[in-house]
């Protein structure tokens, strides 16, 4: 049985070992199939890295894991405290909610480039609903688009939060709560004293796991902007994305890869190392 | 905002209001969808009416039956679809079969070594596994093939197949195998005949995760993929 595990090792790692490899030569559409691209060490990364585009893009990448994390985890959380209210029905409801988790991302991008399109799309029938008339083609508003694609990204993802926070909140004891009630505490106190600490670790595993889902998001922006208009959408990946395969700029794209993974890999290494120290202190 | 249970008298009687409110809750929540499930069977004339109308007025079954099942080019993505998650599903399954059983038996300091990769491989963005897989490919004529998408997405679909696998293997004593082995079974025939039976339900999770989550791939196989797949109309 060993064998099918040296060979997956094999199989997923050498792709990530090719794209370091890629990085450090100057490979372009020409070099590529014939071979002989020059060795250039980290010259693509300086290059990326140093581009006007990088910044930008960093910038969008972060508002659009932060903005969606945010949104995706308090609307999560508070759909998970309703549920664990429990009431008739409340576990068929939730499994409609996961409905949304399920769909194919090429779906729900574009369900809501169409919830956004300007003449006849589901938003802007809704503002006329309200009495507020307008044409406004959300997605091709540099100011508006990335807005947008955040709201579609939060719906998309509530789904995921709310099933990891509901399971939290199960598994806090009710007799904790049961105590404090004896000890006249009332719901904020409850809240603040019981449920914020025992959900402690759920919260911090449920925040890094969207992190970085998010922030390597692809299918959801490339198909509802495919990073514009003017980049306003322009997250890493898909610069990632336009380097390699529109630009054929191999060794750069690979470079810019690597970048874009070294952020959540990062993070998920501080994040281990807080939960080791904060095991081996209790 | 109360998280706290509330007290197990009058349950069922002073609950109904809050299936009430889940009820509009997760109705607004999943509005989206009943749009698109409505749009999908609205006439031509209706779907463009301004204001929009929230129920459809007629039925109309054509978007189905002229643009996905009358339409050689849908029906062509569609069977790509199809061709490619059964290949993935198969594939992914075949090898995290015995990979996962492996690491479920292997001695415990191992374990955790080799649990690693496959965790962070859950981290890799599509896209940096698309780009060298592309190099790769385009080296040994596999862009635009069935093998090569194939091969794509159960790199997507396999490190999490092993990973829920796993416990489902941790699941079944040793002892059963080494009782197994005193009848005079291999160890393979304890595999397969004792072990493989009792991971059905586990297979069958991983399955069709495999299947879901490459069917709604498309960034690991759109600088490759034959045709391109989509799955809705319109």
């Amino acid at each position: 049985m060993l064998p099918a595990v040296l060979f997956l090792v094999a199989f997923m790692f050498y792709p990530l070992a090719y794209t370091f490899y890629l990085s450090v030569f100057d490979v372009n559409a020409a070099n590529f199939i014939r071979g002989g691209a020059p060795f250039i060490g980290l010259q693509n990364y300086g290059e990326f890295l140093s581009s006007p585009g990088f910044f930008p893009s960093l910038v969008i990448t972060l508002i659009f894991t932060l903005g969606s994390l945010l949104f995706q985890h308090t609307i999560g959380f508070a759909f998970a405290a309703f549920f664990n209210r429990g009431f008739p029905l409340s576990g068929f409801l939730r499994a409609i909610m996961l409905v949304v988790w399920v769909l194919p991302a090429v779906v729900s991008a574009s369900l809501w480039r169409w919830i956004y399109s300007g003449s006849y799309g589901l938003l802007n029938a809704f503002l006329g609903f309200l009495g507020i008339h307008t044409e406004e083609a959300w997605l091709t508003n540099p100011n508006l688009a990335l807005i947008a694609v955040i709201v579609a990204n939060v719906w998309v993802g509530i789904p995921f939060h709310m099933l990891l926070l509901y399971a939290g909140l199960q598994g806090i004891p009710s007799s904790l709560y049961e105590a404090a009630s004896i000890d006249g505490a009332g719901p904020w106190q409850k809240f603040r004293s019981i449920t914020i600490p025992m959900m402690r670790p759920v919260i911090l595993t449920t925040l890094l796991l969207g992190f970085v889902h998010t922030f390597k998001a692809f299918d959801i922006i490339y198909v509802m902007t495919s990073g514009g208009p003017a980049s306003a959408t322009n997250v890493l990946s898909i610069a990632v994305y336009q380097l390699s395969f529109n630009y054929f700029r191999l060794g750069d794209g690979a470079a810019a890869a690597n970048i874009l993974l070294a952020i959540p890999l990062f993070l998920s290494i501080v994040y281990l190392w807080l939960r080791r120290r904060e095991e081996s202190s209790l | 905002m109360s998280v706290a249970p509330a007290p197990r008298v009058h349950r069922t009687r002073r609950k109904w209001h809050l299936t009430a409110i889940g009820i509009v809750l997760v109705g607004l929540f999943i509005f989206p969808l009943y749009w698109m499930i409505t749009t999908s069977v609205k006439t031509p004339d209706e779907l463009f009416a301004s204001p929009p109308t929230w129920v459809p007025t007629h039925l109309d079954l054509d978007n189905y039956a002229i643009t996905v099942f009358g339409n050689a080019q849908m029906m062509r993505s569609l069977g790509n679809s199809v061709l490619i998650s059964v290949g993935t599903t198969v594939l992914t399954l075949l090898l995290a079969t015995p990979a996962a059983y492996a690491m479920a038996r292997l001695r415990l300091r191992w374990t955790g070594l080799l649990l690693l990769p496959f965790l962070v491989a859950q981290l890799l963005p599509a896209i940096n596994v698309a780009l060298p897989m592309f190099a790769l490919f385009s080296q040994f004529g596999l862009v635009n093939t069935y093998q090569g998408v194939i091969l794509a997405d159960t790199v997507n679909a396999l490190p999490f197949a092993v990973i829920v696998l796993r416990p489902f293997y941790l699941g079944i004593p040793r002892e059963l195998e080494e009782a197994a082995s005193v009848d005079g079974a291999t160890r393979f025939q304890a595999f397969f005949r004792i072990v493989l039976p009792l991971v059905r339900p586990g297979l069958v999770t991983v399955g069709v995760f495999a299947f879901v989550m490459t069917w709604g791939s498309s960034c690991s196989a759109s600088p490759w993929r034959p045709s391109r797949s989509s799955s809705r109309s319109p």
